[in-house]
This record gives C-alpha cells, structure tokens and sequence, in this order.
C-alpha cells in the first residue's frame, strides 16, 4: 500500500499503541497533522509546544506508557527542549517528534530550521533525524523502544517535510518491545541479601525508579519481610504508601526529621532505583556515613556516579527486589524501628500554624481529606512542591507527579493536563506557587478547550518563595527579584480563559471553594493567599549532610 | 590521574563523533588525543581516544559511552599487549650547513622525507606515542613551520593468544 511518509508515521504511532498525542501545528509537521487529522488518534493542542512536551511527559508518568509530543521546525522544536529536559532528568519515557525543514533547504538556515538533534543531544536518551522514508517506520518504532527500554528517558525523531509528503510502500513496523535488561548474577543478590540478614541497622533509600517500574508491591514485600524501614528520594515518595508504619518520608534537603536521622544512623543502606542526587546526598562524602551500601539500578552508569558503594546489583527494581525477598530472613527484630519510632514522636514534621492565610501545612491535610484516594496531585517547583512532598499523605503509586531531576518551574500545568488526558476519570489536582502558574498559565486554555478540567490551586505569597527562603537564610535577607510586585488577578484570569475563580484567604475558604471546584468538573482556579515569610523546614543547606540541619529560622 | 587508552566500535553514521565528544565535554572529561576512521566491520567505525581520569572516573567514562545508541563497545586498551601507532608529518626549516647533522639525529627513527625543497623539508614518522614524544623533544632545535599528528589508533594485540 502507497502511503505517504505522515500517514505512515501515523500507522506506526498507532502500532506502538499510541491513542493520545500532544501536537501543536505548524508549516513542517502539516502533512502530520492532516493525517492525524484523519486517524483515531486523539490529538491535543497546547497553548505553548513546552506545555505539550510537559503534558506528554505527565501522561507518560500516570498512565506509565510512553507520551508523545510532536511540534513544528525551529521555534516549535526549541520550545519543547525544557520539557524534553525535564523527562530526561526524571527518567521519563517520552517520544518528541519534530518536523524540519525539507532536505534540499537543510543546512542553508532556512527560515524555521533549527538543528534539533544537535541542540537536544545532551538531554535525550537519542534522537534520530530520518533521512530516509525507507527508514521512518523502523526509526519510530526504534524511537519508542529505546524511550522505554533500561532506564526510560525521551527519544527525539526529526522528520524533514519532504519525506511526510513522499509516497512509500506501506509495511507494518509492528510493536516495540522492551529490550530487557540483564540482572547481576545471583551471587550478588545472595551477597546483598547476607548484608542484609546481617545488618541491625537497614534503611532502603526508594526512589522514582521504584514507581516507574512497576516495583511498589515488590517494595512492600521487601520491606516488610526485611522489617527495613524506608526512606524516599523525591520521585520515590509514592513507592509506598505515607501511612505505612515503615515509610519515613522524604530523605534529603527538605526531608523528614527521621528520614535523615535514619540516612545518618544506619549501618546498611540499600538504595533502590535512586541516584544519590544533591538534593539528597547533599555532601556526598558523609552521606549515611555508618553505613555499607548496596545500590540497585537498571542503569549501570549510576554505580559509584555521586556516591561509592559497596556492593552493585544492577536489574529492574521489581526483579531485584522480588529475588532478594526471597532470600532474605524475615524480620523480628524490633530495635531499630522501635529507636526509629521513638525518634519520629519525639522529631516530628513542623507543624501548621495557624497565621492569618491560608497555612499551606493545613491546605495540604485538607487537600487529603477532600480529594478520592486515587486523585493525582501535580505539583510546580518551589516551596509548595515541598510542601507537598512532606506534607501530603500519599496512598497510591504514579499520584505525585513533579519535577524533581530538572526542578523545571511551569511544569505543572501541562503535566496535569496530561495527568488528565491519561486518566479522565481521576481528579486531578495542581498545587503551584504564583511565580511558577506564572510561567505556563496559558496551558488554562488547553485545559477548558480540551475539556480536560483540572483543579489549580495557587499558593499566592506573591513572593518567589524558595529562592527568597535562601535569600533570608544565606543572603542576608537581600530580597533581589524574589517580591514579584504583581498584580494578578487570578479569579478573573480563570474567568477570561473560561475556567472558573476562587479566591482563599483561609484555610476553610480554600477547602469550601475546592469542595465546590472538584464537584463541578470544571477547570478551577483557587487563588490562597499565603504568607511570604513562611518557610520550608526541615532544611539540610546545600552541600552539607545530616549533621547540618535546619529546623528552622526566625524572621526578620 | 591516569592515562588511558580506549576503543570504541561505533556505527558509522553522522552525528556519532558528536555524541561522544559532546558526552566528554559535557560530563568535564578530557581527550587527550583522538583518532576515528573505518574499520573491517561494514557500518562500523573504530574511535580511539587517550584520555586522563581517575581510577574511578574512567569506569563512569566507560558507563556513560556505553549507553550511547550508536556505540556498540567500549574497550581499555592494556598498557602492554597494545599496538599504539601515531602518525606525525612536520615541515621544517633547514639550512644546507644542519641538513646532514638532522639526518644524523634522525637515523635511530624510522623517518621519511618525502618532500625536500631547498632549505625545507617534510618528516613523516609513524612510530609509538613514546617514540613520537621523542621525535618532537628533537625538533626543538628547528623551526618547525607545521606540525600534523594523527592522534593515536590502536589495537589490542591480546586476542592473538
């Protein structure tokens, strides 16, 4: 069958499973468009093509199949390399789709061209520039085995227009397949598991990989059968549920009290599916400085990145933690945990306290009680994803999705979108900071047009909250560009884009507009007013290790 | 900090040299020297690259240049057992008083002159990284016009076994 080079790219998309793109249109990619037009495929537009590479990128974090984005030449292919970042940095798997130019303007800056594949090298798994119709269905399946393959990441497929339009025969590509990845010999897991067995003192460090790879029950299992107690990186929190008596919370800059007191005092750390980022070995060189370390990862090149281990598995989460289950003795001895326990009564989270605003610690426990188990919560970047990471209880895999590797400011509109588009029957919630909403806010457009309703709620200090909590502490509280001074109307921001307004000045306000918001399916925005002066605590400063904390700061 | 020696197969298409210079440069690792060309394997070119690193660094240098799609392997050339071969091509002055004195010095290498004009003349020498060391340590008594060395290739002569 003659096809042309969109129609057969399109084919392929759907071969691979794919039922939902994020596309943004433009002279390159209209032949793409015009046989997406025509397919099954549901297609959303964004405002921005950055919010589509961030809704892709949330799709693909809920629904855990691989998203994809597709965007113009030039200016629609750099507007997405933030967001390809972003999955890059959080392990993500994304398929980007470009167009570019046609073949015989390559090279001579044509108007829109932009080389892609140059500028997204550094921050995807690999990308391809078909030059070839013969080879673009083999390319776009290659595209999407390699995204989701070991560790999962975004693959970029550049297509000259010329080849959309040309007529090739058509021949099924067929379905990717995951390229397994091969486990550490099983010498190494009978090692690990005697550490184990003889360890006092163990602590898992959990981290995204774990919810990525479909490795919660197999965590669970372990845990428990080990009595190991667990801390999380960031994008591990929902790897077990907060409420287990054996998860600690988050470990690391903002992490729990306990978290880090267990990182400092364990004799055995095994991390699984985590890469010992800054943010959590902030001094590498002291961090669980008492401990051995087993590191577990599908990627290889982890090993010994940031922090030197002691003994290497590499595998799957799932496969590794499911072998060492069972090899490992269950557990009963009770002294760590009780010292443990003990510890986390008497070196609680702060608590909220009350204020005149909306206390963002009681907009979090509220935020719990009114939304269903399974509601997803997305969050921006700053103070509030803190907040949320340390505040809100988690009861589900794949229901937090932020932006940890990249820490990428305007994430989460699109991701919510996205989180939507994935899931339309869940809620789906955002918690941003003005200055992050600020960013992408125009994505409030895509959420009413694409009747994708979302519910937005904007921790208001008026203040770049994060970035002034370091001018207060390490600055002298020189508050250089972090008063924003805006004058943002968000209720009537929402009512111009066809959302629906809320203004909060308390916590009961914001919990009685979110009752109204979440009932009326429709996109909302609940702007709370919030206290600048407010800050994230527990705080391990950058660099430094769990001897350092900061429990908190007076101010000024 | 160490020198090494490695070599990597890797498919021959544009952009691959790219990805792994952008990898080093990226990740702050140094080339030292750098050589690419085709290899008997259809589709496969072979880069060799001298590099310095820590012990410890050189195995994260060898991880990350392993997950790149286009690399199919990355090998450590051993310290003995290897063949390191580079080619130097220099053009120099000489005066027709120094011309015998030069030719003199140069009889332990291995070096042709395939190109001579009055008071100039081309060098070219293919010899081990050592050797090459030393042929240069020679020149500095001449004014050298151009200098054009290959960076090194090399081939693990332990698979003869």
């Amino acid at each position: 069958m003659r096809l042309t080079g969109a129609q057969i790219l399109i084919r392929t998309l759907i071969e691979q499973g794919v039922d939902t793109v994020f596309g943004y249109p433009g002279g390159t990619v209209i032949n793409i468009f015009d046989a997406l037009g025509e397919s099954e495929i549901k297609l959303i537009m964004p405002s921005h093509e950055q919010g589509g590479a961030h809704a892709a990128d949330g799709y693909a974090r809920v629904s855990g199949k691989p998203g994809v984005v597709i965007a113009t030449s030039g200016p629609g292919a750099t507007n997405l390399v933030t967001g390809i970042a972003n999955a890059y940095m959080d392990s993500v798997p994304l398929v980007a789709i470009t167009g570019n130019v046609v073949r015989r303007l390559m090279g001579r800056d044509s108007f829109q061209e932009v080389d892609i594949c140059g500028v997204t090298m550094p921050v995807t798994k690999h990308n391809f520039l078909v030059q070839n119709i013969s080879e673009l269905a083999a390319t776009v399946k290659e595209a999407f085995t390699i995204a989701v393959s070991g560790r999962p990441g975004p693959v970029l497929v550049d297509i000259p227009k010329d080849i959309t339009a040309e007529l090739f025969d058509y021949v099924p590509a067929g379905r990717y397949k995951v390229r397994e990845t091969p486990m550490s010999a099983q010498s190494k897991l009978y090692l690990a598991a005697d550490m184990i067995s003889k360890s006092k003192r163990p602590l898992i460090y959990g981290g995204g990989g774990i919810v990525s790879g479909n490795a919660c029950e197999q965590l669970t299992a372990f845990a428990e059968r080990g009595n190991i107690p667990v801390a999380a990186s960031l994008m591990g929190l929902t790897a077990l549920p907060s409420a287990h008596p054996l998860m600690l919370g988050m470990i690391g800059m903002h992490g729990t009290p306990v978290s880090n007191f267990a990182g400092k005092n364990c004799d055995l750390l095994i991390s699984v599916a985590a890469r010992f980022s800054d943010r959590v070995a902030g001094d590498r060189k002291r961090f669980a400085p008492n401990a051995r370390l087993i590191h577990i990862d599908i990627d290889p090149a982890e090993f010994d990145k940031n922090v030197v281990c002691d003994l290497h598995i590499r595998g799957g989460a799932s496969e590794a933690l499911d072998e060492l289950t069972k090899l490992i003795p269950e557990n009963k001895d009770t002294g760590w945990i009780n010292e443990i326990e003990l510890f986390r009564r008497e070196n609680p989270m702060p608590e909220a306290v009350g204020g005149e605003k909306v206390n963002p610690r009681e907009l979090l426990r509220l935020l719990r009680a009114l939304t269903d188990d399974d509601a997803i919560l997305v969050t921006d970047v700053g103070q509030h994803q803190m907040w949320a990471a340390q505040y809100f209880p988690f009861t589900q895999p794949r229901t937090f999705i932020t932006s940890g590797g990249l820490g990428a400011m305007g994430f989460g509109m699109g991701a919510a979108i996205g989180a939507k588009a994935a899931n339309p029957d869940k809620q789906v919630i955002l918690l941003t900071g003005d200055g992050s909403f600020h960013m992408n806010l125009t994505e409030l457009a895509t959420s009413v047009t694409s009747n994708l309703p979302i519910t937005v709620i904007i921790l208001n200090n008026g203040v770049l909250g994060m970035v002034r909590q370091w001018q207060h502490l390490f600055f002298g509280s020189r508050y250089v560009s972090t008063t924003t001074g805006r004058k943002t109307d968000f209720v009537k921001l929402a009512e111009a884009f066809g959302a629906a307004g809320f203004a909060a000045n308390t916590a009961q306000e914001a919990a009685e507009a979110l009752k109204i918001a979440l009932s009326s399916n429709r996109t909302s925005v609940i702007d709370c007013s919030a206290d600048p002066d407010e800050m994230v605590f527990p705080m391990i400063p950058s660099g430094k290790s769990g001897d350092d904390i900061i429990y908190g700061a007076e101010v000024d | 900090m160490t020198n090494w020696l490695m070599s990597l197969i890797v498919n021959n298409h544009f952009g691959v040299l790219t990805r792994v210079t952008g990898l080093f440069s990226r990740r702050g690792y140094n080339i030292a020297s750098l050589s690419v060309g085709e290899t008997n394997l259809s589709g496969m070119s072979r880069v060799t690259i001298e590099t310095q690193a820590g012990g410890a660094e050189i195995h994260q240098i060898i991880k990350q240049l392993e997950k790149l799609e286009d690399v199919k392997s990355v090998a450590l050339l051993p310290r003995t057992e290897t063949i390191a071969r580079e080619l130097l091509i220099i053009k120099l002055i000489v005066t027709a008083a120094r011309r015998d004195a030069l030719t003199d010095a140069l009889s332990v290498y291995d070096v042709k002159i395939p190109y001579e004009e009055e008071g100039r003349l081309i060098l070219e020498f293919t010899g081990n990284p050592a050797e090459c060391e030393a042929l240069l340590k020679l020149m500095d008594g001449y004014t050298v016009l151009e200098l054009c060395r290959t960076g090194i290739t090399a081939m693990s002569a332990v698979n003869l076994k």
